[in-house]
């Protein structure tokens, strides 16, 4: 199960003696290298998310969908970006830490295409949204942990720092997601509302 | 391993061709058979609707394009645009064309207050949220559209009491009515209480399209002139309308309601998950190959 083959599956299985094992590997990682996972982010929330809300998929649709919600992925690598230490600092170059964080990114994918299958497979009158938002805690606490490890085993940073740098990373990744979202649904009214009543 | 990967891409783009091809082929012969397009009634045209529906960019997962293309798919002439308090993807909708695929996309929000939500079709700018129902209905109406009472349970129709009078349409057909007994129950108590107050209110079906559950579920047949914003508005404000939930139970005038009985049957019968052999074999190619991408990812170790 925890097979050595892929990065993306260890990471999941033992996230802290992966990311030791692969950033000691010799690599070679270039800056297009660096895109491939990202992208592969983007396509997977491009399907899922086509999927799920029309149960089909097509160039056309595929496409759109992915490019609209592509600002994610870019969150993503912004809260990277900030959260990482300098490359002086570091021993890892750039492309080759964003490659293995993105090697992390699974959990979150995965909780995506579970979405789409939950969306095919049941009926509408048995689809219950809370269930499903409320199992996102699942992705949400391991991606957490994985961006932990990431920090404290592949960028070897002391304990402390690793901690602050991950919950800024959640913050700036997570927290920008849900301010997006409650923006869309237009929370404010809706808080006024709970208080009012 | 690398050769698995482009194994899994190949399968990905496969499930992705596969599945354009099969859009193709609904594109001659609709997935929601013989609804009312082009049937002419009493000398109105009649119009297949969702009015109300969440897009990109807001708390919908499609763009305006892409889900006129999903409106047309589904067997729709007619969707309106409605995010909450905001009509960004309207704004994105004129960079391309009002009428998309020969579906007519209508602008709008959904007006999101703290105790109601009501439904702006045809709104040419956003309309305040913090007002009384009458007062968001005004100003609706100011602002050229038509104020439709969204999902009005319980708690909202208690908020929006007094002010039918001054609304077009009320939601009797949404997605709620598929949750559970209780819920129809309290719908049918807020649309009496409408009907009540308002007895020539339009009755609305509309879909509340947002990433998991299909466009279409629940719509509304429209009686107008033709297939103009003019002509649509005018028509649910003289609610020439006729609500279809996804069971196939019409609500409305019960002369209109028996013009389109068998449309909206048809409709609710034509399964939305999965239309199609080929369409299954699309999905299913293209979720394999995102889930095996996502999970054999290229190690970048030197050997």
């Amino acid at each position: 199960m925890c097979t050595r083959l892929f990065p993306e599956v260890e990471i999941m299985c033992a996230p802290r003696r992966a990311y030791s094992r692969l950033s000691a590997e010799p690599h070679a990682v270039s800056v297009l290298d660096a895109c491939y996972r990202p992208a592969i982010v983007g396509v997977t929330i491009g399907t899922a998310a086509s999927i799920s809300s029309t149960s089909h998929v097509s160039i056309g649709l595929v496409a759109s969908v992915t490019a609209c919600w592509m600002f994610l992925v870019a969150i993503q690598v912004a809260a990277a970006w900030v959260t990482m230490p300098s490359a002086s600092q570091r021993a890892l170059g750039t492309a080759r830490a964003m490659d293995l964080l993105f090697s992390g990114h699974a959990p979150w994918s995965l909780w995506l295409l579970g979405a789409a299958v939950w969306a095919l497979a049941l009926p509408i009158s048995a689809r219950d949204t809370r269930w499903l938002f409320a199992s996102m805690i699942v992705p949400l606490v391991w991606n957490a942990t994985i961006v932990f490890a990431f920090f404290r085993s592949a960028l070897q940073l002391p304990r402390d720092a690793a901690v602050r740098r991950t919950i800024a990373h959640q913050v700036i990744s997570v927290g920008s997601g849900l301010a997006i979202f409650g923006a869309a649904v237009a929370i404010w009214p809706r808080i006024v509302g709970a208080f009012a009543r | 391993m690398r050769r698995v990967r482009l194994a899994l891409a190949a399968l990905w783009l496969t499930g992705l061709v596969l599945g354009s091809i099969s859009e193709r082929s609904i594109a001659t012969s609709r997935s929601v058979p013989s609804t009312s397009s082009g049937k002419i009634y009493d000398g109105f045209q009649v119009l297949s609707a969702d009015l109300h529906v969440h897009s990109f960019p807001g708390d919908g997962a499609l763009p305006p394009w892409a889900l006129a293309s999903e409106a047309r798919r589904r067997g729709l002439d007619i969707i309106a645009l409605t995010n909450h308090n905001q009509m960004l993807s309207w704004t994105l909708t004129n960079w391309f064309a009002s009428r998309s695929q020969g579906v007519l996309l209508l602008p709008g929000e959904e007006v999101t207050t703290p105790k109601f939500h009501m439904g702006a079709v045809g709104v040419q700018r956003t309309v305040g949220w913090d007002r009384s129902a009458r007062t968001v209905a005004a100003a609706v109406h100011a602002a050229g559209g038509v104020a439709i009472a969204a999902h009005p349970d319980n708690e909202a129709a208690r908020a929006i009491d007094g002010a039918f009078a001054d609304i077009d349409g009320v939601e009797s057909a949404h997605p709620v009515r598929h949750v559970n007994d209780k819920s129809s129950r309290e719908l049918d108590a807020s649309v009496a209480r409408a009907l009540a107050e308002h007895p020539g209110i339009a009755q609305i079906g509309s879909s509340d399209f947002h990433y998991l559950a299909p466009i279409g579920l629940c719509r509304t047949y429209i009686f107008a002139r033709d297939m103009t914003i003019r002509s649509v508005l005018e028509a649910i404000h003289a609610g020439r309308t006729v609500a279809c939930d996804g069971r196939g139970r019409t609500y409305g005038d019960p002369h209109l309601a028996l013009a389109v009985g068998e449309a909206c049957r048809a409709a609710a019968t034509a399964k939305p998950n999965l239309h199609g052999q080929l369409n299954r074999i699309a999905v299913l190619c293209a979720w394999l190959g995102a889930f095996g991408l996502t999970l054999a990812g290229p190690r970048r170790a030197i050997e």
